[in-house]
């Protein structure tokens, strides 16, 4: 029995030995992620950019042997883990290059980095992004994007995926907004948190637990409209917009 | 001759017969080079486009009197110099015409009384080189605090065009839709839906149009039903708000 657990403990040591890994060295940067499947950011304090295969790689089948991997837009796969990368100064531009789903890749991003993700795949899952500090800039068709940690600046959008955010604290450096067309926005903020909350649903509702004062305009008038109104939080700070075309928008603090 | 400037070197035709063939077959080789030289000779190319743009003679009144205030300064942005590769400097060149470009446009097509100055060369940088956090914030303010001008409107146009980032182009639509009840915004979106391609921000622009309830917008949404190669989510879009302008007639 000893022996066994013993070589399973072995096997999965072995296992987090060969997760295979790409790094840029270099604190900050612009990093661009281009159509890859199954993505997680997190948030780093090194001062390199790791990029990680999230389990076994997908290897190729034994048909192709001696054979290359062509793709149409003349990407080959320069990391050693199924993706292209190109560099110009210290920006730094990642590529899917197979077209099967494969495993989930895992960047591990300094929050100096400012990340730029798109995806207009169906198999592109759920965008995990978290404790990270970096900038962030999503357009994303299907993905599902949920985030906890992190402290904006950030613009996402996806048209058919819900996004879901637990921030840690609410920079104040630049806007915030969230947007899907189909399914739900969900917020959770700090209490303190002070922020000017853009609230916009089409043929949804806005559901909060926050006491949010409603500003006047210059004609002394309150213009509240149920399915786009401003309320501030703490006074206001930072504009932040929840947007949710045909889904709800929920906002509460933690 | 590193490969970079091999790069340039071919495409400004510097390279003799030899050289030439050499770096051809180099390219067929090496699908990173030939990679790297297609984002090159886009690049160039975009140069060539906008540097065909003739400033006229106000532009280039201000843009010296511009220099002349830079060279006037003191020497301290001189010691942040650095060297930067031949795709940085080809970067900052598209920056400064980008500027350029946005200057010439706003003083040839703003009326003669138009003040330059609703647009400062600020801004302008900042929607040019800024961080998309950066740039949806100074889209958001010139419309917030400055009633629309054709200078102003110009620039946002520009942005909702050609802004690498969708959200930033996002942004720029939803800043044009608190205008849309002028016909001059309602056309341009209107021209803006058939041309741009990302679904969001199609989605975006028939969202806008539709609160200005107007019958060109659901004409023109009953035309673009008619092709097939519509994206899903903007079909579903287009029927959702042709329905809620015949329940508002």
């Amino acid at each position: 029995m000893k022996n066994l657990i013993l070589y399973i403990c072995l096997l999965g040591f072995i296992q987090m030995q060969a997760q295979e890994s790409y790094t840029i060295d270099g604190a900050s940067g612009e990093l661009y992620i281009h159509e890859i499947n199954k993505v997680t950011l997190v948030g780093s304090n090194e001062s390199k950019l790791t990029v990680e295969v999230d389990g076994k790689l997908y290897e190729t089948p034994e048909k192709s042997k001696g054979l290359k991997l062509i793709n149409p837009a003349g990407y080959s796969d320069n990391t050693g883990i199924g993706l292209h990368v190109s560099k110009d100064g210290n920006s730094y531009s990642f590529r899917r290059i197979s077209n099967k789903k494969g495993n989930r890749y895992i960047f591990h991003v300094p929050k100096g980095y400012h990340v730029h993700y798109e995806s207009s795949s169906y198999n592109a899952g759920t965008l995990h992004i978290n404790d990270v500090e970096a900038e962030l800039d999503v357009s994303a068709n299907y993905n599902r994007v949920e985030l906890s940690g992190v402290t904006g600046p950030m613009a996402i959008h996806s048209v058919y995926g819900g996004i879901e955010a637990k921030f840690s604290s609410v920079s104040q450096e630049g806007p915030i907004s969230l947007y899907s067309v189909y399914s739900d926005v969900d917020v959770s903020v700090p209490a303190n948190t002070k922020a000017n909350f853009n609230l916009k649903v089409s043929y949804g509702d806005v559901f909060s637990d926050i006491d949010l004062s409603y500003p006047q305009s210059e004609d002394g008038f309150k213009h509240l409209n149920a399915k786009k109104f401003t309320g501030l939080m703490n006074g206001g700070g930072v504009d932040f917009t929840l947007k949710s075309g045909y889904n709800n928008v929920y906002l509460r603090k933690q | 001759m590193e490969r970079e400037e091999k790069i340039i070197a071919y495409l400004l035709n510097e390279l003799n017969t030899e050289e030439r063939a050499d770096f051809e077959s180099a390219m067929h080789a090496d699908p990173e080079l030939k990679q790297a030289f297609l984002s090159y000779q886009t690049s160039l190319s975009s140069l060539d486009k906008l540097a065909a743009e003739t400033p006229s003679i106000e532009l280039k009144r201000k843009f010296e009197s511009f220099l002349k205030n830079e060279i006037a300064k003191p020497q301290a942005h001189q010691n942040n110099l650095r060297i930067l590769s031949p795709l940085k400097w080809m970067g900052v060149a598209a920056s400064i015409l980008l500027a350029g470009f946005f200057l010439n446009q706003f003083i040839q097509d703003a009326p003669t009384n138009s003040d330059f100055n609703t647009i400062n060369p600020e801004w302008i940088q900042t929607v040019s080189t800024g961080k998309t956090s950066e740039r949806i914030q100074a889209i958001h303010e010139i419309t917030d605090k400055n009633d629309l001008d054709p200078t102003i409107l110009k620039a946002i146009e520009e942005v909702m065009y050609n802004d690498q980032s969708s959200n930033v182009r996002l942004a720029a639509v939803e800043s044009l839709g608190q205008y849309v009840h002028q016909s001059e915004v309602q056309l341009m979106l209107i021209e803006a839906l058939q041309k741009i391609e990302t679904p969001i921000i199609k989605i975006e622009i028939i969202n806008t149009l539709t609160q200005n309830k107007d019958d060109k917008a659901k004409d023109t949404f009953e035309a673009m039903l008619a092709k097939n190669d519509l994206n899903d989510a903007v079909r579903n879009e287009l029927h959702t708000n042709i329905r809620k302008l015949e329940n508002i007639y």
